[in-house]
């Protein structure tokens, strides 16, 4: 019985196929033909397409690479932030500067300088003393954070 | 060279089109299209059908480098042609919203399969008797030889559902089989009797 019925369903499906159409065989290849350019020339346009391990790999690394820039910047700014001056070391820093009596370069020093702009800027204060011959006063010797005073005329 | 390709099995030409050979490829479109189109033909018009049955070939061939060569190539082209069909019945049921357009009564696909299965009866009765759905698994089955397995694939159903259907089919075709004359079937007419 499955058999006759496979039978006649095949053989009534053989009529109802519709005739080979030409054209739109003729059409159907055009547009694959006409798509294959399009593929060629977009593979010339981007020669180098990553099999999908390769990508893979690769967007691994971009991302790893993203992770370690962040955690480098958040450990930086963490780092910055350990770093900056606090209120007793500027009170300290603004009163030397005062005893110097420098009056072209005034520097004021505020709470959150970073130590390393500070530092920077005392570096350039020692500089300014030797070129204008500014005598070293007790409050730039006794500066908590060490400065090289040899060069200063004391 | 076209007469040397027909012996070639469906796996070589697509290895062959794979390799960059247009022939193969133009043999796997001459040797599916007309059974894709009857496929397809089923369930929108005669200018989608067109639409749709170049549209599946494109798209296989744009992605022939991604076919598993553990599935039938005509598994595969099937599966396409059957999103496509649907891509395209859903565009046309937005369309026919927007526009009120109304298909002229002769080019509504089941004006067109009844014209057809007039010389076919078991087919016209599994139009009349058979969802939409089911008659594409029987379709399927019978005439394309693809597995249950392969069915569930093309119409993204399981396996169980299309086992069921598939025996549902049958349990309502069978009274409908015509009589064996000498190893052939008597013409629609003779001895034939639908309810």
């Amino acid at each position: 019985m499955a058999n006759d019925l496979k039978t006649q369903l095949q053989r009534e499906a053989e009529t109802m196929l519709p005739a080979f159409d030409e054209s739109l065989h003729e059409r159907t290849m055009a547009r694959v033909n006409r798509a294959r350019r399009e593929n060629l020339s977009a593979s010339v346009r981007a020669p180098s397409r990553l099999n999908p391990l390769l990508a893979w790999i690769a967007r691994g690394a971009v991302a790893v690479l993203l992770l370690g820039v962040g955690i480098g910047i958040w450990m930086g700014s963490g780092q910055m932030q350990q770093d900056r001056i606090d209120a007793s070391t500027a009170a300290e820093f603004n009163e030397a500067i005062a005893s110097l009596g420098q009056t072209a370069k005034p520097l004021r020093y505020t709470l959150n300088v970073p130590m390393q702009s500070a530092q920077r800027q005392i570096g350039l204060l020692k500089e300014d003393a030797a070129t204008f011959g500014m005598f070293v006063t007790d409050q730039v010797r006794n500066l908590s954070v060490p400065i090289d005073t040899s060069k200063l005329p004391s | 060279m076209p007469q040397l390709l027909e012996t070639y099995s469906d796996e070589s030409l697509v290895a062959e089109a794979k390799a960059g050979s247009s022939a193969c490829f133009e043999e796997l479109v001459r040797r599916y299209q007309v059974r894709l189109a009857r496929f397809v033909m089923r369930s929108v018009n005669r200018e989608d059908a067109d639409d749709v049955v170049q549209d599946a070939f494109v798209q296989a061939y744009l992605n022939l480098s991604r076919f598993d060569p553990k599935y039938r190539f005509k598994t595969w082209l099937f599966v396409i042609a059957q999103r496509l069909t649907i891509d395209r019945h859903r565009r046309r049921r937005v369309t026919a919203n927007i526009e009120n357009h109304s298909l002229a009564s002769n080019d509504r696909p089941e004006h067109r399969a009844e014209t057809d299965e007039r010389s076919a009866m078991l087919w016209s009765v599994a139009r009349r008797e058979l969802g939409d759905e089911v008659y594409r698994a029987v379709w399927l089955h019978y005439v394309e030889d693809l597995s249950t397995t392969e069915i569930a694939k093309v119409l993204d159903r399981s396996w169980v559902w299309v086992k069921t259907a598939l025996h549902r089919a049958r349990r309502k075709l069978s009274p409908h089989l015509r009589p064996l004359v000498d190893g052939e079937y008597r013409k629609s007419g003779e001895a034939w009797q639908t309810t």
